[in-house]
């Protein structure tokens, strides 16, 4: 993580499902430093769920039981919906403890092209977990005219530490 | 006195005779002479020595019942004689309740020597104390955190093994692990993207067919895993208590180890300990709880937890005290047993070892318990209780509802605690005889009966010993001393209170009652000592504050509302004399008794009987009087009379025999048309041969007709007859006595029914001579020559009868 030394107007950090708010908060918290009280988040999911569901053999097999159920494309949206409110929910109770304002933006993959509407100039940041680079979404990212602050959120371990419990 | 004459040669009592009196007493010891705690107990020899053969007999069965009246101050003697044989004795086991690990609805009772309880007590106190601080220390030592982390992290590392070698495989294969908040997907990816169906239809067949085949597999594969989770899970787990087990074991052992020295020789002690050691180790993981509730009374309470290694003594001693001796005032189930106690939480009354309560009889256990049998028997369930302790020497503490099977809610059955104790009861007679009588086990649990006398001897050594006694309890209560005459006074009215001259009263409270109200009316008027006068004084104010309905009658019978004439004469009608007993105050009073008699069957009707206002030893004595009439007279021929007797406005019951004289003489003056002087009463039973027999309350009868002649003015005329065997039993009043002395009132004692007829009539009774007869004009000779007129009429009746029946 680097940090970004000149002075910044807006600060957008974009999540997705999978990535660890933690660092990214951290992030965020370091770059405003008190000059705003604005956080604007951007919930970038993308359609993994429906794609995997549009498939008629997908199957969600029970974390508790080991048993299996159709993955319906009805289950996709309401696995996307969980994780857009579970989201939601952690970020707005970081920023009420850090007593800043969150704007809650929610982004499909395959609106990218918005991104655009929401930077507003060059002294824009918009910080984004590392793993964004493999995603087809970077592309748009890269053609921002804002800088960007990537971090590292160690996705695959959290995902393993859940499969424990 | 007009009738009473040189006639009849009765002899009035001798004013000496009215009232013994006793010489001023001095009550200083002689020199060197000590006062045993028992000398207060004035001629209860026997009652003693039957106490202490009891306190000291050591088979079953030989507790002690002290019969005797209430007031005797039985507690004090009981419980003075028993302190000799308890300090013998030396301070029993101290008892405990502790907690019954395997089984805690049932709380385990702990012997330990005496004065060893509390100090038990305190060493388990001191030890949760002690545990408190040093098990979560040894949980947040840095041995244990890196033990425990090295358990975390190969447990973390198995875990992440497995789903790293899945998802290796998985991506191996193309298919992505996607994780639902509730499960995992498969899914197949196309340049690190999850395909669609659109995507996938394009794909050829074969690859189709070969991604299906993967994601079975890999589905297998999944599902195996999440098998493997909750074994790991638990075997995590278990490696985790084991190792807290192993920290806790160490804490707890360094701990313990003081404690299970200092009580090697307690065997019973050393097993609790390794139990509580067990115990601890076996909830290890619950010293240490720390996360919070999901609601605030859920939170979890460590104090219950720690309490369950507390210790309930419930009966500690001092080791080097006395054998306890327990007087239980108030011998409630609870207060005599125990009981278990419940405390309110959350709506939910909980219990435990810790609320078990003991009562009296473990409170006495290896002593003496004194208790009052009327408590004991007017409350519920107790005397059952008592017997069922003493049959079976243990102490069960459990609630009589349970007992009876009346709640079926779980609660303590703490563990039996033997019983070896002696029990003093405290009762009056009456009880005694009627536990022998529907009591089967009374006579077996309660062998010795120590018999209090209600009065003694007025002998020359008992009376200076009473004066001693008086002394002690003027000390004793702290009151003003007495004069020697105020000291002769009272024991002239404890004569009174036994209703004789020649005993006194035992009755110890009575005797206080009278020594405080004579202390109050000498401090009343400003003396350092207690006179006469003031004894005097206590009597009659008290007399004063309970005559009421004493004075009512007097004033009933002066304004004539009831009958009872004191002067002239009158055929049938004779005085006799009743006793209202109110408890602690009773009075006599004169009631006109009449008969009437004519012709008839030979039978004596007694009207209040017919009417059920007769007791029945009034009834008996009517049929005794009828027998004594049938048997003097015309031997020769049928009893020919119809006769009634009856108290005039008597609207109450009659008991006792004591008017049959009266009755008796009522119906002879009837029969032999004598009158009888009014200006008399007369009391005392007859038997079938005619003697005149003692009756009770002789000193209230005798001033209650008294009173009367005083309100109506007293001439010397007046007198009371009583039997000569009552002369004995006379402590009259002073003004009684003095108005003997002055010749205006009089007491005669006569021995039979002669004297009695005679001096009511003033005429002679006469005696049968050789030839069998009375002498003429005798009373004897009018009543047998009607009695034969009657058997003449009838048989003539009769015989009349007989001629009209065989006319028709």
């Amino acid at each position: 993580m680097t940090k970004e030394s000149s002075k910044t107007r807006r600060v957008m950090m974009a999540v997705t499902e999978t990535s660890s708010l933690q660092e990214l908060w951290r992030a965020a918290m370091e770059q405003l430093a008190g000059e705003c009280t604005e956080l604007i988040t951007v919930f970038v999911h993308d359609d993994r769920w429906r794609r995997a569901a549009s498939l008629p053999f997908t199957e969600e097999i029970s974390r508790a039981s080991g048993g299996s159920m159709n993955f319906t494309l009805q289950r996709a949206e309401q696995v996307d919906s969980d994780a857009v409110m579970r989201t939601q929910g952690q970020l707005q109770k970081l920023a009420t403890n850090a007593e800043i304002h969150l704007v809650f933006e929610i982004l499909a993959e395959h609106e990218a092209m918005r991104i655009h509407e929401l930077v507003r100039s060059e002294s824009d940041l918009l910080i984004a977990p590392s793993f964004f680079k493999g995603q087809p979404i970077y592309s748009e990212l890269a053609r921002l005219k804002c800088r960007i602050l990537l971090v590292d959120t160690g996705e695959a371990t959290a995902e393993l530490t859940g499969s424990l419990e | 006195m007009p009738g009473v004459s040189e006639q009849t040669r009765i002899s009035p009592v001798p004013v000496s005779e009215l009232r013994k009196l006793c010489m001023p007493l001095s009550t200083d010891p002689e020199p060197g002479e000590e006062t045993p705690a028992t000398s207060i107990y004035i001629g209860q020899e026997r009652a003693i020595n039957a106490i202490r053969f009891g306190l000291h007999m050591e088979h079953e069965g030989y507790n002690v019942f002290v019969l005797g009246p209430l007031g005797s101050h039985r507690h004090g003697l009981v419980e003075g004689l028993a302190q000799e044989p308890a300090r013998a004795k030396g301070a029993p086991d101290d008892w405990c309740y502790i907690n019954n690990f395997s089984d805690p609805e049932r709380p385990r009772a702990l012997r330990l020597p005496a004065g060893k309880g509390a100090e038990f007590r305190d060493d388990m106190q001191a030890l949760i104390e002690e545990i408190q601080l040093a098990i979560p220390a040894a949980f947040e030592n840095d041995d244990y955190g890196n033990q425990l982390k090295a358990l975390e992290a190969e447990t973390q590392k198995e875990v992440e093994g497995l789903w790293r070698s899945l998802h290796e495989q998985a991506a191996q294969e193309g298919i992505s692990l996607l994780q639902t908040p509730t499960g995992y997907v498969l899914a197949p990816l196309s340049d690190d993207k999850v395909i669609d169906d659109k995507e996938f239809d394009k794909l050829p067949e074969e690859k189709r067919k070969e991604i299906k085949q993967s994601i079975q597999r890999l589905s297998e594969e999944l599902k195996a895993r999440i098998e493997t989770m909750p074994k790991l899970r638990k075997r995590h787990h278990e490696r985790v208590r084991t190792l807290d087990r192993d920290v806790t074991a160490h804490a707890v052992s360094v701990l313990l180890e003081d404690l299970k020295e200092k009580y090697q020789a307690l065997p019973a002690v050393l097993s609790y300990l390794e139990e509580v050691q067990r115990d601890i180790i076996e909830n290890s993981q619950e010293f240490r709880r720390t996360e919070e509730p999901s609601l605030p009374f859920l939170a979890y309470d460590s104090t219950a937890l720690f309490a369950s290694y507390e210790v309930n003594l419930i009966v500690s001693n001092e080791s080097d005290a006395a054998a306890p001796i327990i007087y239980e005032p108030n011998p409630s189930y609870p207060n005599l047993v125990g009981k278990v106690e419940h405390r309110a939480e959350m709506g939910a009354l909980l219990t435990d070892f810790r609320l078990v309560r003991s009562g009296a009889l473990l409170q006495a256990n290896g002593g003496y318990l004194v208790l009052d049998v009327h408590r004991v028997l007017s409350r519920p369930f107790v005397w059952e209780a008592l017997k069922q302790a003493l049959l079976t020497k243990e102490v069960r503490i459990e609630s009589p509802a349970e007992t009876l099977g009346f709640v079926s809610t779980t609660t303590l059955k703490p563990e039996p605690i033997p019983l070896d104790l002696k029990v003093l009861l405290i009762g009056e007679r009456w009880l005694y005889y009627l536990l022998c009588v529907y009591d089967n086990e009374f006579g077996g649990l309660f062998k010795v009966a120590a018999d209090f006398d209600d009065d003694v001897e007025r002998s020359t050594h008992n009376v200076e010993s009473y004066a001693r006694l008086i002394a002690e309890r003027v000390r004793q209560s702290e009151l003003l001393p007495l004069s020697a005459a105020a000291i002769a006074r009272v024991i002239e009215q404890r004569a009174r209170h036994a209703d004789d001259s020649e005993r006194l009263s035992m009755h110890m409270r009575s005797l206080d009652d009278l020594l405080v109200q004579a202390d109050y009316w000498a401090r009343q008027r400003g003396a350092d000592q207690v006179a006469i006068e003031d004894v005097i004084e206590a009597i009659r104010q008290r007399d004063n504050r309970q005559d009421r309905m004493q004075k009512k009658i007097v004033d009933a019978i002066k304004r004539d509302t009831l009958l009872v004439d004191t002067s002239g004469e009158c055929v049938g009608q004779v005085n006799g004399l009743s006793v209202i007993d109110l408890g602690e105050y009773r009075f006599g009073h004169p009631v006109r008794i009449t008969a009437t008699t004519r012709v008839g069957k030979g039978d004596v009707v007694d009207i209040e009987r017919e009417v059920k206002l007769g007791g029945p030893i009034h009834s008996k004595g009517v049929m005794i009087l009828s027998a004594a009439l049938s048997a003097r007279y015309a031997p020769d021929v049928p009893l020919s009379l119809h006769g009634s007797v009856v108290f005039e406005q008597s609207y109450g019951g009659v008991e006792g025999d004591s008017a049959s004289v009266a009755e008796l003489c009522a119906l002879l003056s009837s029969v032999a048309s004598v009158p009888i002087l009014q200006n008399l009463a007369i009391t005392g039973s007859v038997n079938q041969l005619g003697r005149v027999q003692a009756v009770g309350g002789i000193n209230e009868k005798i001033e209650g007709f008294f009173a009367v002649c005083k309100e109506r003015g007293l001439d010397g005329s007046h007198a009371v007859v009583i039997p000569h065997d009552n002369i004995k039993h006379l402590m009259l009043r002073e003004e009684v006595v003095e108005a003997v002395h002055e010749n205006l009132f009089n007491v005669y004692a006569v021995r039979n029914i002669d004297e009695a007829f005679a001096a009511l009539t003033g005429r002679r009774a006469g005696a049968r001579d050789k030839d069998g007869e009375f002498p003429p004009s005798t009373l004897n000779r009018l009543v047998e020559d009607k009695l034969i007129q009657y058997a003449s009429r009838r048989k003539q009746f009769s015989e009349g009868a007989s001629d009209d029946k065989g006319i028709k």
